[in-house]
């Protein structure tokens, strides 16, 4: 998986491009932990990315949980399989998906 | 011809040996081999891609759960399609676990209030058109059928 950051003051967009999976998610886990402080909103586009599985779930909890205590995230581009994921685990109630 | 029987509208697994199949001594540096293994068997069915998709979410959660969870120092890996079913074996030589006996998660918690464990088998059992588990020989076989 690539990950391409847009920072932008406070704002961070991060882009994934592939699967974020078991092998991947600790790629994500360890820019959104460099990246995450100071910011009050954190978009998550996931146009390129073309599944999530629950390794990847628990990256995007624990960035909706440090997001909670400082500002807003979205996810944008969420595709159908992605979405399906997010319903079945109930991820659609606490994700702000545009 | 070959007579295909169908049990509850599936076609029953070919004896696994006779399918693609790859063995690994499971690690997460494996996963990655393991993904492609699964992938390319995919592509050669011309399993439409939002199945396929489906079946590689499901590899790497039952995958990632034998590297964590299980002991096994020796996975096998069948793929096994025709006739409309694909069938996704694994074979390992870990501690016993049913996955179809495991807990269901509350998914209606908060995020503050949220753990992921269990997460991925209950996926995996939305998921899938059909998931079998039996323990035989010392060994957990998991089967996961899609239609096709």
């Amino acid at each position: 998986m690539m990950i391409n950051q847009n920072k932008d003051g406070s704002k961070l967009c991060l882009s994934l491009d592939g699967r974020l999976d078991t092998a991947t998610a600790p790629d994500l886990e360890a820019i959104i932990d460099s990246s995450i402080e100071g910011i009050t909103m954190l978009t998550i586009d996931m146009e390129n990315l073309e599944y999530v599985s629950s390794a990847g779930l628990r990256v995007i909890l624990k960035a909706q949980k440090i997001m909670n205590g400082q500002g807003e995230m979205k996810l944008r581009n969420v595709n159908e399989t992605i979405m399906e994921v997010f319903d079945i685990t109930g991820f659609i109630d606490i994700l702000t998906i545009e | 011809m070959e007579e295909q029987r169908m049990i509850n509208g599936f076609a029953p697994p070919r004896v696994a040996e006779d399918c693609p199949a790859l063995v690994v001594e499971p690690s997460m540096e494996s996963i990655s081999r393991v993904a492609a293994f699964l992938e390319t068997e995919l592509e050669k069915l011309e399993v439409p891609i939002k199945i396929a998709t489906k079946l590689m979410i499901a590899l790497d959660e039952v995958y990632s759960n034998i590297v964590h969870y299980s002991g096994s120092t020796r996975t096998e890996l069948y793929c096994c399609g025709g006739a409309g079913t694909l069938n996704l074996i694994f074979r390992d030589d870990g501690i016993p676990y049913n996955p179809l006996e495991a807990e269901t998660p509350d998914i209606t918690l908060s995020a503050e209030e949220r753990s992921i464990g269990g997460l991925g088998i209950f996926m995996v059992r939305k998921m899938m058109d059909r998931v079998d588990y039996v323990y035989e020989n010392a060994h957990n076989i998991l089967t996961l059928s899609m239609q096709y």
